[in-house]
């Protein structure tokens, strides 16, 4: 069954239906951006999901177009290290060079698109490429591959 | 003190803060420590709920543990032990 990845107005929330199951039970390391949680494959570094707090109520409201991609996984550089599956790690401790374009006055830098029901996070603009890791993550990459934004298009939105 | 009104008890999670389940997440005590530990602050985000971020260990790692309470003291939104 295909996971359904939802965002909640009401508790201000991303998360998959059916759920994510137990930290404990695969080799997943999280890294935090703020209050939401990129988890990420541990072997090979690849992005799996995004869920967590994520209020868009100091959103810039604006419409937000689907760049060009291209589809294939995002994988972080990250040197190997011993790591507790319970713990999230600050994302921009590990990838300092993002946090510019992800943080503004201490928050995340967001957009949301109400008639497209889209999120944008980070920069969008001087990104040299955007790839497409499922049906609802488009990341935004430099070319070194360090992200810039993320793109998150939840398949239902509850208000 | 805000977190003598307030019982980890009684609270549930969001969905959103809910899964993954990590070992800390279960544990009242730990709930009710960083509540009581004092006043929460505005959340920056701009949510009306009440947020606390503490310092702390978990596991030999040093961090934070960041809690955010909905405003009607019922639900857990974001529950996190962040290591530094």
């Amino acid at each position: 069954m295909k996971r359904k990845m939802i965002y909640n107005f009401n508790e201000h929330g991303l998360y998959y239906d059916p759920a994510l199951k137990s930290q404990n039970d695969k080799d997943k390391i999280v890294f935090a951006m703020d209050t939401l949680q990129l988890e990420f494959e541990y072997k090979n570094r690849r992005l799996l999901s995004i869920f967590g707090f994520l209020p868009l109520i100091k959103s810039i409201k604006k419409e937000i177009i689907i760049p060009d991609f291209t589809v294939e996984q995002f994988h972080i550089a990250l040197d190997d290290f011993s790591y507790d599956k319970s713990i999230a790690y600050d994302f921009f401790g590990f990838f300092p060079n993002s946090k510019e374009d992800f943080i503004n006055d201490g928050i995340l830098n967001i957009t949301y698109d109400d008639a497209a029901k889209r999120i944008l996070i980070g920069d969008i603009q001087n990104v040299a490429k955007f790839v497409k890791i499922d049906d609802n993550i488009i990341c935004g990459c430099h070319l070194n591959g360090e992200l810039k934004s993320l793109i998150i298009q939840p398949d239902e939105v509850i208000k | 003190m805000w977190g003598r009104n307030i019982s980890a008890e009684n609270l549930k999670y969001s969905n959103s803060a809910k899964y993954p389940i990590r070992p800390y997440q279960d544990s009242p005590t730990a709930i009710q420590d960083i509540i009581d530990s004092g006043s929460p602050t505005v959340d920056p985000r701009g949510s009306d709920g009440l947020w606390w971020e503490v310092e702390g260990t978990y596991n030999g790692s040093q961090g934070y543990y960041e809690l955010l309470i909905s405003p009607d003291k019922t639900t857990i939104w974001h529950f996190l032990f962040k290591s530094n």
